[in-house]
């Protein structure tokens, strides 16, 4: 593959076009049999099993800054990350689509710091800005979350 | 074949394909410590098999090489001769381990002294002849087959075919690697080496197949088509057949690894010329495969320790006044979500000394290391790599290299390794290996539709309980149902007061006061007993332990997550880290359960004081082990009998004391209150309260001064000034007859008691107690005071003292009394805060009569009832 090329997966939650590198990427499908985890932090929609493995479902809408309450999310992205599955709900899944290195724009100083400290840039995508996400990041940074909230 | 020796061929062989590998590597970077010692272990653990399995030529060509590579590992540089030579040992121990296979385990006979010479010679710092058996072949094929081999060969039988068809198959020059191609002479079994990727992989699969098969059943429901309906139910039965079936072959019992252990251990005595004992407990606990073959060899590596470096030779036990035969035990079981295995020898147990000397020779501490070491911590040295405690290196586990395997390899599944050792006692080693890995039945339950799993082992009982209903006075026992003390829910469980944990309420999902009907699981850790309300319980179930998420490892009442046969993912239920939540919970509820759990596990004895308010009267306390039920009542229930307040309590009537004045509307309401009941010899008291606060250990100081009538005196507890209750004043007023029976029916004169007691509080705690049970009683606030008493003439019948005293202790007291001839008869009652088996062994030896935990009621009143009839037997 062209070193200046990366492919990534196109999504959209609460509103937002994201997207991520698709290597990350092990598993599409479609939200079912997620059990909620009592007295998780409420970034942890639940867990689920997937072939097997256990999956950590994680509320993306949530860490973005999403307002809470909308519709559920009926789609699950699944990464691999440190020997576990984590899976992200989203609320559509777009193509995969291939972007040239240099087309990628730094983000804006005054997005949220969350967000901006596993933002990796913006592209502008069909007329429509789109944040591309740092996979390892944005994982760290809810972990992270976690911790504190589970303290 | 023997399976001990089929086995040792295909490990080692797995062995020998390691180090391989490791001594290139090692060539190439002779200066990598952890190569040399991976490789020092994996030849040493052959030697020391060797030598269990008779196999001399082998052992002799392994200890040569090892004793290189020791020198290697303790600095001296290695050369490519040097690992050329351990290579060509390599591959001679391969030639022979194949010979041993196709000759139903017999060694080749011959011997490898050019090896070992070269090897030796190496280990002295000179070259190594490279000529003397470079070119030779592995070992000579034309030297005579030893009597077995050809006895074997020879023998008639079925065999005959089998044997013989490789020699005719094969070119007879190289015999040796022949029968590698047939292998025809490998036992049938019934039981075939699987690898556990394959069944993970399978496992895997099984849960797939599940899942696919729940959405197949779900759409055929939408479709009610009748034609699936057979298949389909095939389908269902046999995945779960395969799934059930996938489960068990991860799971074996322990006994499979333990059974080796008999003749290994046999096999050591009989080398090292010493008796040993092997008793083996707990075999049926099933440890995942997994694990299982994991603890082998730390195992192997723990018990030859035992037998050679822990017990001791027969002679320096008999000198010791020990049974000359040593014994080794080993034990396993469940335990805390873990697995526990022990390996407990009776020998000489670890100098610490010895261990910091050799520490400091060896340079693995430095001498200021050594001084700050505490005992237990230069124990841990022997985990270090290239520590040895024997003096001398035998052919058995001399090395040092044994402990070092040991914590690597539990530490690699995440085990843990402890030890304790007392010099001349022995030796305690305990693996906690996690049960993440196991499979364990659990118990499916649910509350608000959300299932969860119950580890089966923390469940003692179910119980079902119907809705709450106004409850009136007390509840009938037909019917079960939840309590509220004090706004927590409690359930009367026959004679226990069992604190009621609600799941939902502890998993934070509750909204609102739920239905209090369902079911009670009544869980038990260690002696703590709760109990969890959840909606529904469904079956049991052989569920995999998954790990938690770790990101989720902070929730502490989930330890884990596991896999449901329909596919679905559920948590599993800590039931420790629920039971933290009952006692953390600064309510009543608790407290009964710890009284109880005081009586069960004498261990811990504190006294415990069950704190209360009384509105405008402040808070009070009285100690929790005189309370015989807490119930609620309704006031207006209380009737008025000889100016005295009354209840019927279970057909009878019990008088009720009301510490505080109430007015005509209270007393007439049809409010609740809280109620203490105490019994007494049959005698029952009630108590009404306002609130029921908490439960607090007893302080160590009271203020005795000024105290009211019905009571003792006033502590600090939980930081506020609170009043302990004087029981005995009470039962007293209310049942004068109390005492003065005990006085009358008893003999004409009535027993002299001696108490020796440090602590205000208890001396009026029970002194009362000893004057109901019919005693005269003189107190002596400790030991010296009693002493002199006695010793100064004067005679009693009974001597009840406390264990802890200032200026002369109750062991001390009772010591002297036997010395003083006129009283060395006395009976002598220890009564103690702190119970631990060493001071109740030294109360026996002592010959005191009876050693009692301070609140335990119930066995002091046993005591005094016993004593009283001896005593008056005596007389009489």
């Amino acid at each position: 593959m062209d070193v200046d090329q990366m492919q990534v997966v196109c999504f959209e939650v609460g509103g937002q076009l994201l997207s991520m590198d698709v290597t990350w990427v092990s598993d599409v499908h479609k939200l079912d049999g997620l059990t909620p985890v009592p007295k998780a932090p409420s970034i942890v929609a639940g867990v689920l099993n997937l072939r097997g493995r256990i999956v950590l479902a994680l509320n993306l809408g949530q860490i973005l800054g999403g307002k809470q309450g909308e519709k559920a999310a009926s789609l699950m992205i699944n990464v691999q990350y440190l020997n576990e599955s984590y899976g992200f709900l989203v609320d559509s899944v777009r193509d995969v689509v291939s972007l040239a290195r240099d087309q990628v724009q730094p983000c804006p100083h005054h997005i949220d710091p969350v967000l901006a400290s596993f933002a990796r840039g913006t592209v502008r995508h069909e007329g429509r800005l789109m944040t591309i996400l740092e996979v390892d990041g944005m994982i760290k940074s809810m972990l992270s979350q976690d911790l504190m909230h589970c303290a | 074949m023997d399976e001990l020796l089929s086995d040792f061929i295909v490990e080692t062989g797995e062995s020998l394909e390691q180090i391989d590998a490791a001594l290139v590597a090692f060539e190439q970077a002779p200066s990598d410590q952890a190569i040399l010692r991976q490789v020092f272990r994996l030849v040493h653990t052959i030697k020391g098999t060797c030598g269990f399995l008779e196999l001399p030529r082998m052992e002799a060509l392994t200890h040569a090489a090892e004793n290189l590579m020791g020198r290697y590992r303790d600095g001296l540089p290695p050369t490519a001769d040097g690992v050329s030579t351990i290579l060509h040992v390599i591959d001679q121990i391969k030639a022979q381990l194949d010979h041993m296979q196709a000759h139903a385990g017999a060694e080749p006979a011959g011997d490898d002294q050019a090896l070992i010479d070269a090897l030796n010679g190496l280990a002295e710092g000179a070259d190594a002849q490279e000529d003397q058996f470079g070119p030779q072949a592995p070992f000579d094929s034309d030297v005579p087959l030893d009597p077995l081999e050809e006895a074997f060969r020879n023998a008639p039988g079925p065999d005959d075919a089998l044997s013989e068809t490789p020699q005719m198959d094969t070119d007879p020059q190289n015999t040796l690697t022949a029968p590698e191609m047939g292998k025809p002479t490998a036992p049938a079994q019934g039981a075939i080496r699987v690898q556990l990727g394959v069944l993970e992989q399978l496992m895997t699969m099984v849960s797939e197949l599940v899942l696919t098969r729940n959405q197949l059943m779900a759409v055929s429901r939408e479709h009610e088509d009748a034609r699936y309906h057979t298949p389909l139910q095939r389908l269902c039965s046999v995945t779960a057949e395969l799934q059930d079936g996938v489960m068990k072959t991860r799971m074996q019992p322990i006994s499979a690894l333990w059974q080796k252990m008999p003749r290994i251990v046999r096999d050591l005595g009989k080398e090292l010329g010493k008796q040993i004992h092997l008793e083996m407990s707990g075999e049926e606990t099933e440890l995942d495969r997994q694990v299982l073959e994991q603890i082998k060899d730390p195992l192997t590596h723990m018990i030859r320790n035992a037998a050679d470096h822990g017990l001791e030779p027969p002679a320096d036990r008999t000198e010791a006044g020990k049974p000359e035969a040593g014994r080794i035990e080993l034990n396993a079981f469940h335990q805390g979500g873990q697995i526990i295995i022990e390996i407990r020898d009776d020998g000489r147990g670890l100098d610490a000394a010895k261990l910091k000397q050799k520490a400091l020779e060896r340079g693995l501490i430095t001498p200021a290391d050594a001084d700050g070491m505490t005992d237990s911590q230069a124990h841990q040295l022997i985990f270090h790599p290239g520590f040895s405690t024997a003096q001398a290196v035998t052919s058995v586990s001399g090395r040092g290299v044994g402990m070092d395997v040991v914590r690597t390899n539990i530490e690699m599944i995440g085990g843990t390794i402890d030890l304790q050792s007392a010099p001349g006692e022995g030796t305690l080693v305990s693996l906690n290996i996690p049960l993440t890995l196991a499979i364990v039945p659990a118990l499916i339950v649910a509350s608000h539709d959300e299932r969860f799993a119950v580890p089966q082992r923390a469940v003692r009982e179910l119980v079902r309980v119907s809705p709450a209903k106004a409850v009136k006075g007390h509840h009938s026992d037909a019917e079960v149902q939840i309590e509220q003390v004090s706004g927590v829910p409690v359930l009367q469980l026959r004679d226990q007061l069992l604190p009621i944990l609600r799941l939902d309420e502890a998993l934070g999902a509750a909204t609102g006061p739920g239905a209090d009907g369902g079911f009670v699981v009544v869980l038990e850790i260690g002696s703590f007993r709760f109990g969890l309300l959840v909606d529904a319980v469904f079956h049991t179930e052989e569920i995999v332990v998954k790990p938690m998420v770790g990101a989720l490892k902070e929730l502490k009442h989930f330890s884990g997550t596991t896999i449901l046969g329909d596919g679905s993912v559920i948590m599993i239920l800590d039931a420790q880290g629920l039971a933290v939540q009952v006692t953390q919970s600064e309510l009543v509820d608790h407290g009964a359960t710890h009284a109880e759990q005081a009586q069960d596990n004498v261990q811990n004895t504190q006294i415990e004081l069950l704190c209360f308010n009384l509105d405008g009267a402040g808070r009070k306390a009285v100690p929790l082990s005189l309370i015989h039920r807490l119930e609620q009542v309704e006031l207006s229930k209380i009737e008025q009998v000889g100016g005295r307040s009354t209840l019927q309590y279970t057909e009878r009537l019990m008088p009720i004391i009301f510490l505080r004045d109430l007015s005509e509307a209270e007393r007439a309401s049809v409010r609740q209150k809280p109620l203490l009941v105490f019994e007494d010899h049959g005698f029952l008291l009630g108590i009404v309260v306002d609130q029921v606060l908490d439960i607090c250990l007893a302080p160590q100081h009271y203020d005795l001064d000024g105290a009211g009538l019905g009571y003792l005196g006033s502590a600090i507890l939980d930081g506020k000034a609170t009043e302990i209750l004087d029981l005995a004043y009470f039962m007293a007023q209310e049942h004068p007859k109390l005492f003065e029976r005990q006085g009358q029916t008893a003999t004409p004169h009535r027993q002299k008691l001696l108490y020796a007691e440090d602590s205000a509080f208890f001396r009026n705690m029970l002194v009362p107690i000893f004057q109901s049970a019919g005693f005269d009683v003189t107190v002596c606030h400790d030991g010296v005071e009693a002493m002199e008493r006695v010793e100064g003439g004067e005679r009693y019948d009974l001597i009840v003292t406390d264990i802890e005293m200032p200026r002369m202790d109750g062991f001390g007291l009772a010591k002297s009394i036997s010395n003083a001839p006129h009283a060395a008869q006395t009976p002598i009652i220890a009564l103690t805060s702190y119970d631990e088996p060493r001071a109740r062994d030294q109360a026996k030896a002592l010959g005191m009569s009876a050693y009692i935990a301070k609140n335990d009621r119930a066995q002091l009143d046993d005591a005094l009832a016993q004593m009283r009839n001896r005593l008056d037997r005596e007389v009489a």
